[in-house]
């Protein structure tokens, strides 16, 4: 019994050395590859000024909800619309588009709109290193009344370009992982 | 005592019988003495090798085996502090005989060369798998070694990663303990498969019931007990070497070992695995990703002087392993895709190389055990073990972060346990008890550098148990109490949304209490085992603190840091009967109810983000109750003829929403029918036949959406042959060959998770080739 006291006095002086061993505070993790923002600068055919519309969910997954802007456009008419990603969640906001840029060979948006509202979707260059269409640029017409509806974007990440129908824009065939699935509500008048 | 051993030889009868066609009625009885003053060694051990029978003596020496064939024997005997010692015998009649053993307090470390099959818990409901049963599964996972066993299933996360889930408990509900220390392990996610090396284990138990309190209070499933090859410190020498081939994956697995021991009462034990799988094949397609790479090494050294015994080891584990390919998906929409396809949306030709997504994992084990032998049996002894947890996981990301991990945490662990064990003998009984300390402390860092937020926080938690168990033994009934109390401190370190260091600060006092009986009939043809615990688990780090999307099952989970603890009660309870060997039959049922069960609860709102909307879980606490039977028959016909049955049946209820629960193993019924001859060189020549039929899983939540409805049943047929070639005594030579789902069916099973995007792996040929020497 005595040697069993011993043994756990050793045992306990032994546990108590590695306890008091000091705790280290973690470093913050930056999110480097969030997407937070998706920013649609949208400018009607001819006109010089650009309308700027929002999807924003800072702290990404949880916490805050995302916000969307809607987009209010007019009727009958052709935009040209470009397409930045943002991570705005890093110390020095990072434009994660120019990234999909360089990476244009495994990335690729697609668009589509409730019936009717928005149609006409035309990749504008810049294109991959295949000839492909990435889609960060694209043309779109509206609706020749007002009307309300939705309009939604998606990013696939490694898709089949060539896929059939890929090409023009249809997302049927092209597979691939979603980055960005995000939906504006849109306004014609 | 010991009457376990009963069981966990019915067990391996069910595998490993060999008998001569001859009358199989002598009985072999007797006593065991000490060489020199002549007393009764109580509690020895006699054990016939070949037949993979034995008992215990009772407390004045007194043992008998029945049903024994005619036929030459080894009998091994053994007892706690005495050399073991192996007697030829001819049994031809009923032998009546006096065995005598050599008195050796110094060689004790016998007493774990049978391991003894836990002399400490004679009334746990348990499984053995021997040395024979593993070989026969060389080359699988553990978990899948394990699931041969009734009432063990596996949680599986693709055709390459597999958790065991003892009674419907699988994670942290378990506990796998590893030559003497729990293993631990960044054990949070269902895809995560445990760090063993099956090849190392000389047995495995897995106990169903709650287990030894010298273990902690946490497995109120169950838990399973691997336990390396003792080092046995006599003049001895044992190597082997193994290949495992298999066409599915075309994967090679090598493995050898060499132990030695000296007359100076030091021995060593050296072993190396290496495995190496390609793209494993469904029957239509190649799973494309599926391969693994692994590098094992055990190595450990052991001393024994004057009463004193110290082993030392140092095991590591490092496995590179790739996830399906088409399983890697970004949002709701690509799962709805997936699921829409019958065949997985990305299939490429076989290759041995492992892409992204995969996993690195890296464990580190360091041991070192002092024991000291004092009088009257008693013992004290001290184990310190260091663990290394290092798990990468890499993704496919955007702008050439591929090669960086997308998670990587370093999990330090310490544990240090003290223990006394006594044994007293009380007229016709016998009282062993142990005592114990037990301290650990684990810390989980994060790699800071992976460029995306941890799921699981750094964290340090510090524990502090004590214990204590008694056995006592009568040569009808056993029974079993175990006590223990843990004290836990656990404090992560959190970054909030605007990344503000946030600590909290948990204090837990969990505990765990044992009772259990085990009674014997007089003629041995009826045995009942009980055992009741009541134990409590704190929340784990994943349940309190995680919050993310799990790209795999497309929803986003959030911990819950206002968990409490959970209490527990599991009964158990074991029936066995037998008639010669015409019929051995087993029935084992349980009941386990948890308060404040903790689970994933959908939460009723979608969550938004930016790549799509989510289905959303959060960790919420509600009672649930499990249910369950395993059932096992096994019947000689004749003397070559060996049939065996399984069944085993669960249902889990969560009994506030008046539910059932996620993940719980469907139906099942296992059978199978083999034939058996010993010729003269050539040993244990068999072929067997076995079907395994899983029934659909119908009780699955009704509140919990699942994108995809439980599979349909299936069976599968397996055929199994081989023999041992004894070139002399000393050097052997086994051969076996097993063809898994022959007919080649397709199926998907509830309990994997990647049931969403693939088929079951297709027909499998494996040839074992193992050479031994001694």
């Amino acid at each position: 019994m005595k040697k069993n006291f011993y043994f756990n006095a050793l045992a306990i002086s032994m546990m108590i050395i590695v306890v008091s061993s000091c705790q280290k505070e973690p470093k913050i993790i930056n999110e480097e590859e969030l997407i937070t923002t998706v920013v649609l600068s949208v400018q009607k055919f001819g006109s010089s000024t650009t309308q700027q519309f929002t999807f924003n969910d800072p702290d990404g997954v949880g916490g805050i909800p995302a916000t969307v802007d809607s987009i209010i456009i007019e009727k009958a008419a052709q935009y040209n619309v470009s397409i930045t990603l943002l991570n705005t969640s890093m110390p020095d906001i990072d434009t994660l588009s120019n990234e999909v840029l360089d990476e244009g060979d495994l990335h690729q948006f697609f668009y589509s709109s409730t019936t009717n509202v928005l149609s006409g979707f035309t990749y504008l260059a810049p294109n991959d290193l295949n000839g492909n269409p990435i889609g960060l640029n694209f043309s779109m017409d509206t609706w020749n009344w007002e009307l309300n509806g939705l309009f939604k974007i998606t990013l696939r990440h490694a898709p089949n370009k060539n896929g059939v129908g890929v090409n023009t824009g249809d997302i049927t065939n092209a597979n691939g992982e979603t980055d960005i699935e995000v939906e504006f509500p849109v306004r014609i008048y | 005592m010991l009457r376990i051993r009963i069981l966990f030889f019915l067990f391996i009868l069910l595998n490993s019988v060999q008998l001569q066609a001859q009358n199989c009625n002598w009985q072999l009885s007797g006593k065991v003495v000490d060489k020199h003053d002549k007393s009764p060694l109580g509690f020895a051990t006699v054990y016939i090798d070949e037949l993979k029978i034995g008992v215990t003596t009772d407390s004045l020496g007194n043992f008998k085996l029945t049903n024994i064939c005619t036929g030459t024997y080894f009998v091994i005997l053994e007892h706690l502090g005495c050399e073991a010692d192996t007697v030829q015998l001819n049994i031809n009649k009923n032998i009546q005989t006096i065995f005598y053993l050599e008195h050796h307090t110094e060689i004790l470390d016998e007493i774990v060369l049978t391991a003894k099959r836990e002399q400490i818990y004679p009334t746990q409901t348990a499984a053995f798998l021997d040395k024979n049963k593993l070989q026969q599964l060389e080359g699988k996972n553990l978990s899948e070694i394990l699931s041969t066993i009734s009432g063990i299933t596996q949680l599986k996360t693709g055709a390459n990663i597999s958790k065991p889930i003892i009674h419907g408990m699988f994670g942290s509900r378990i506990s796998i303990y590893n030559d003497g220390i729990k293993l631990e392990t960044q054990d949070w996610g269902t895809e995560h498969a445990p760090e063993i090396d099956p090849f190392n284990a000389s047995n495995i138990k897995v106990i169903k019931g709650a287990g030894s309190v010298a273990y902690g209070t946490n497995a109120m499933g169950g838990m399973i007990v691997i336990t390396p090859p003792a080092l046995k410190k006599y003049k001895n020498i044992n190597a082997n070497f193994s290949i495992v081939t298999q066409t599915n994956g075309r994967g090679i697995t090598t493995s050898a070992r060499i132990e030695q021991g000296f007359r100076k009462k030091i021995a060593y034990n050296l072993q190396g695995t290496y495995k190496r799988i390609g793209d494993l094949k469904a029957p239509h397609y190649n799973l494309s990703n599926t391969g693994l790479q692994e590098v094992n090494l055990y190595t450990a050294i052991g001393f024994v002087k004057n009463k004193w015994n110290m082993d030392m080891s140092y095991s590591l584990f490092h496995q590179e392993l790739g996830i399906l390919r088409s399983a890697h998906i970004g949002n709701l929409t690509d799962l709805k895709n997936a699921i829409a396809s019958d065949t997985p949306l990305i299939v490429k030709p076989f290759t041995f190389k492992v892409n992204n997504p995969k996993q690195k994992i890296a464990h580190h084990n360091a041991k070192v055990d002092l024991k000291k032998y004092l009088k009257k049996e008693q013992k004290i002894e001290l184990i310190y073990a260091f663990q290394l947890n290092n798990r990468k996981e890499f993704d496919i990301r955007r702008g050439g972060r591929s090669n960086k991990p997308a998670l990587e945490m370093h999990l330090f662990s310490n544990n240090l346990n003290s223990s006394y064990s006594r044994k007293i003998n009380f007229k016709k009984s016998i009282i062993e008890g142990k005592s114990g300390i037990a301290f650990t402390t684990l810390h989980n860092a994060n790699n800071a550098e992976t460029g995306i937020r941890s799921l699981i926080p750094d964290y340090y938690q510090y524990a502090v148990g004590f214990y204590e168990m008694e056995t006592i033994s009568t040569p009808k009934i056993d029974i079993e109490l175990g006590i223990r109390y843990d004290y836990t401190r656990f404090k992560a370190f959190k970054f909030d949304k605007n990344n503000q260091l946030q600590k909290s600060i948990y204090n837990f006092n969990t505990y765990a209490f044992v009772a259990g009986i085990d009674w014997d009939s007089k003629k041995e043809w009826l045995k009942f085992q009980s055992n009741i615990v009541f134990n409590s688990r704190f929340p784990n780090a994943n349940e309190l603190f995680s919050e993310g999307l799990h790209h795999g099952i497309a929803t986003i989970e959030f911990g819950n840091q206002k968990l409490k603890q959970e209490h527990g009660i599991k009964w158990v309870n074991t029936l066995s009967t037998q008639y010669k060997k015409l019929i051995k039959l087993e029935l084992n049922f349980y009941v386990t109810k948890i308060k404040n069960y903790i689970y994933s609860a959908p939460l009723p709102d979608p969550i938004l983000t930016i790549r799509g909307a989510f289905p959303a879980f959060k960790y919420e606490q509600t009672n649930a109750r499990l249910l369950g039977l395993d059932f096992n028959l096994s019947s000689e016909l004749t003397s070559f003829l060996m049939f065996t049955f399984q069944a085993s049946l669960i249902r889990g209820k969560n009994t506030i929403n008046k539910d059932n629960l996620i993940y719980m193993p469907a139906d099942r019924i296992h059978s199978s029918i083999e034939i058996h001859h010993d010729f003269k060189k050539f040993k244990r020549v068999f072929l067997g036949l076995s079907l395994v039929h899983i029934f659909k899983q119908n009780k699955i939540p009704t509140q919990i959406i699942d994108y995809k409805l439980a599979p349909v049943a299936y069976t599968t047929f397996n055929i199994n042959g081989g023999w041992k070639y004894e070139i002399n005594p000393k050097h052997q030579i086994a051969f076996s060959i097993a063809a898994e789902n022959i007919s080649n069916v397709s199926y998907r099973d509830y309990l994997n998770r990647f049931r969403y995007y693939a088929d079951e792996m297709a027909w499998n040929l494996t040839i074992r080739l193992k050479y031994e020497f001694n």
